[in-house]
């Protein structure tokens, strides 16, 4: 133990250190994470801009009154700043000669002519689709085997009803009404900005026939605590850094100890190799558990972070660090020249990073780069982190933390047959 | 007599193709300073490194303090006994020249104390200097000293003043010699034939993987040395060649003629012949050394890099 010890002592007084080592293992982490929380967190939701031409008009000029409701409903949803275009204006021409020149995208959203009329038929076709629905399950339904609920006298008249309503649909067939969206291609917020539409539209439809109450977006949780978007971030930001500060920190160490022949002078005095293994595996724990304190203290105090790490965020760090800790081992194993190993572990850990979902959700990227995702380990680390930090089911983290309790193992073993001890 | 601390009967390694050592044996007493000379690649780091067991032997036996080398139970006992200096010796940069002998002394049950190890060194000034910061000299008695943290019986000092000026060199001799003088066994591996000459009681000279000579450093250049030398310096090609015609056993290396002179009369006549060419100035005559009597074995010589000439 004392060995292994001296071996972690090592390790920590050389790399504290090494100032660019500092600045990227934790000083960089702690600058994206202030970052990423002015730039994506704060209170304020995100506001995008959105200019609408109302072309539904009455008689007098006047907006139809659904096509005002529609209006209210989409300022009410609190992500759009919507501005009008005069009815009669060209919405091309306006966005190009009103909106570019300011330097912003434009996005125009168009209600066409008879969109309220078509709403309300719509609805009140759907309304008599779903009453003939009905009438039809009432006259089939039986109270008990053998014995209708309904009389023959009664489903005779009732039948009579049904035959008015299906006259009286034919003359509201319902006419699908189509809103255009006019965007600018170079809008990076493009898809964000139709998939919200669609989902107020949808809801709009449906508060329409019954059956949603309210088409406003309440935004609801499982987890009973309340946290701010960085909260959010952290466990992503903690994983990523983890990884890369275990991975390149234990690669740069053992080439260049190899290189320079510092192993070669430890393993000529007692220190057996897997003191040596598990002492720089030991070393990169406890880095990894400075940055991962590090980040929550910054996140604490100066960020307004209020996810506290349990024993599952704990067990998840460790795990993950003698994980990645593998990792560098075998590629430091392979890689014998110093650069090569640097530049190795380097292409390994940035795309992982970004195909991990650290940075940004994956849900809604293409099913291979979801496909790709589940086969790293860092996104079962982050995983671990994010059910264990602020999922609110923390019960979550243990299939992530079992997996990557799993990849340590084997990332260890094959990590320590490459790690050499002694020459050819 | 003294006993023996190593012993390495028919020692063979082979990588490949390339039979690196090549069947030799050889002994060292306890409490003297054994050299390995040879020129670059000869084999020398090769052996030190199987008898401190990096380097597991093709064929032979190695017993160094009275371990068997090639079995790993020995191998975790002999490495509390012996202390290295290893080839291009390096510590780690960032830490002092205390905090890297610390390190080397944590690996050991017992280690003696750093600060009067620091001391014999005379590494006091710069105990708190980082290693990264120190000269080429310094790095190398830092290196001797963690060779010396576990008071080891026996020391393996591999080319321990290659790259050093002399003076730098010369503060290292010191050291050994004081180390034999407290009994330490040495072995000593070198490409210098002086640091071989004023350091070995025991020399073996080694050349592509075979020992050509080996012996007590005296009764070498007694036996081999070729009596004295003669060296003219700066000699111009054509007088080069015509000394090389009329005194065969000359040999020209660069721009120097050397020439091993058993007999008086010999060195005479050298003299006369220089007179009259008007390079007398350029003539100067060396005792025997083991540049002679490597010269003698292999017929090259050894250049002050290590290479072959």
């Amino acid at each position: 133990m004392r060995k292994v010890i001296a071996v972690v002592d090592l390790t920590l007084r050389s790399w504290f250190r090494i100032r660019s080592a500092v600045f990227f293992s934790i000083l960089f982490p702690i600058m994206l994470l202030l970052i990423f929380s002015t730039v994506f967190g704060g209170d304020n939701d995100p506001s995008f801009s959105l200019f609408v031409q109302n072309l539904d008009t009455e008689e007098d000029g006047e907006s139809s009154d659904m096509s005002k409701v529609f209006l209210e409903i989409l300022n009410s949803t609190d992500v759009f700043n919507i501005s009008e275009i005069p009815a009669d204006a060209d919405a091309n021409s306006f966005a190009k000669d009103e909106i570019g020149p300011l330097g912003g995208v434009y996005r125009i959203l168009i209600i066409p002519e008879g969109f309220g009329s078509n709403i309300v038929l719509g609805a009140v076709g759907n309304r008599i689709s779903v009453t003939q629905s009905t009438i039809q399950m009432l006259l089939q339904e039986e109270r008990s085997p053998g014995t209708p609920i309904l009389g023959q006298q009664e489903k005779e008249q009732i039948a009579a009803g049904g035959a008015v309503l299906d006259n009286v649909v034919g003359e509201v067939a319902l006419e699908k009404t189509h809103l255009v969206l006019v965007f600018d291609p170079s809008d990076t917020s493009g898809q964000v900005v139709y998939s919200i539409l669609l989902s107020v539209t949808d809801s709009f439809s449906n508060g329409l026939i019954g059956v949603g109450e309210s088409i406003s977006f309440d935004r609801e949780s499982i987890s009973q605590d309340t946290f701010s978007a960085v909260d959010y971030y952290l466990p992503g930001l903690i994983g990523a850094f983890v990884m890369s500060t275990t991975v390149i920190g234990i690669t740069s160490q053992n080439t260049e100890f190899r290189k320079r022949g510092i192993i070669k002078r430890l393993s000529l005095t007692p220190l057996s190799r897997s003191e040596w293994i598990i002492g720089s595996i030991l070393a990169q724990t406890v880095l990894a558990f400075i940055l991962t304190l590090m980040m929550f203290a910054v996140g604490w105090a100066v960020l307004g972070v209020t996810a506290v790490p349990n024993l599952l965020v704990v067990a998840m760090v460790i795990a993950g660090a003698i994980q990645f800790s593998g990792l560098g081992m075998l590629i430091a194993g392979l890689i014998k020249d110093i650069e090569s190993a640097n530049a190795a572990s380097n292409a390994i850990v940035l795309p992982m990073m970004f195909l991990s979902g650290a940075f940004f959700p994956l849900d809604s990227a293409p099913e291979f780069i979801r496909i790709i995702s589940s086969l790293l380990p860092l996104k079962y680390l982050i995983d671990g982190l994010r059910f264990g930090l602020i999922s609110g089911f923390p019960e979550g983290a243990i299939i992530s933390l079992a997996i990557t309790f799993g990849l340590a193992v084997v990332f260890v073993i094959i990590g320590s047959i490459t790690t050499k001890w002694q020459e050819a | 007599m003294s006993s023996v601390a190593v012993k390495v009967e028919g020692l063979v390694k082979i990588y490949g193709a390339i039979q690196a050592v090549n069947n030799i044996s050889f002994e060292i007493n306890e409490g003297e300073i054994f050299a390995l000379l040879g020129p670059n690649g000869a084999g020398k780091t090769t052996t030190l490194e199987i008898l401190q067991s990096l380097r597991k032997a093709t064929k032979g036996s190695v017993c160094v303090l009275g371990y068997d080398v090639s079995n790993n139970k020995n191998v975790r006992k002999l490495k509390k006994e012996f202390g290295v200096l290893p080839q291009d010796f390096n510590a780690i940069d960032k830490l002092t020249v205390k905090e890297n002998l610390s390190v080397i002394a944590k690996m050991y049950d017992k280690h003696v104390n750093l600060d009067k190890l620091i001391l014999t060194l005379d590494l006091e000034d710069k105990a708190n200097s980082k290693f990264e910061d120190l000269s080429g000299g310094l790095k190398q008695r830092l290196g001797i000293a963690g060779a010396l943290v576990n008071d080891p019986k026996m020391i393996f000092l591999d080319e321990p003043t290659t790259g050093l000026d002399p003076r730098a060199r010369r503060d290292v001799w010191r050291v050994i010699e004081d180390l034999k003088k407290e009994g330490k066994t040495i072995f000593l591996t070198t490409h210098y034939m002086d640091e071989a000459e004023i350091l070995a009681d025991r020399v073996a000279i080694i050349h592509k993987g075979k020992i050509v000579a080996i012996g007590e450093t005296k009764t070498l250049l007694e036996k081999n040395g070729g009596g004295r030398t003669v060296i003219l310096e700066d000699i111009p090609e054509s007088i080069a060649k015509e000394i090389k015609n009329r005194f065969p056993k000359a040999t020209i290396v660069g721009t120097d003629v050397r020439i091993q002179i058993l007999k008086l009369k010999e060195v005479n006549e050298m003299i006369s012949y220089l007179t009259k060419k008007g390079l007398e100035q350029s003539l100067q005559i060396t005792r025997p050394s083991l540049e002679n009597v490597f010269l003698e074995l292999t017929g090259v010589h050894l250049t002050e890099e290590g290479e072959l000439a």
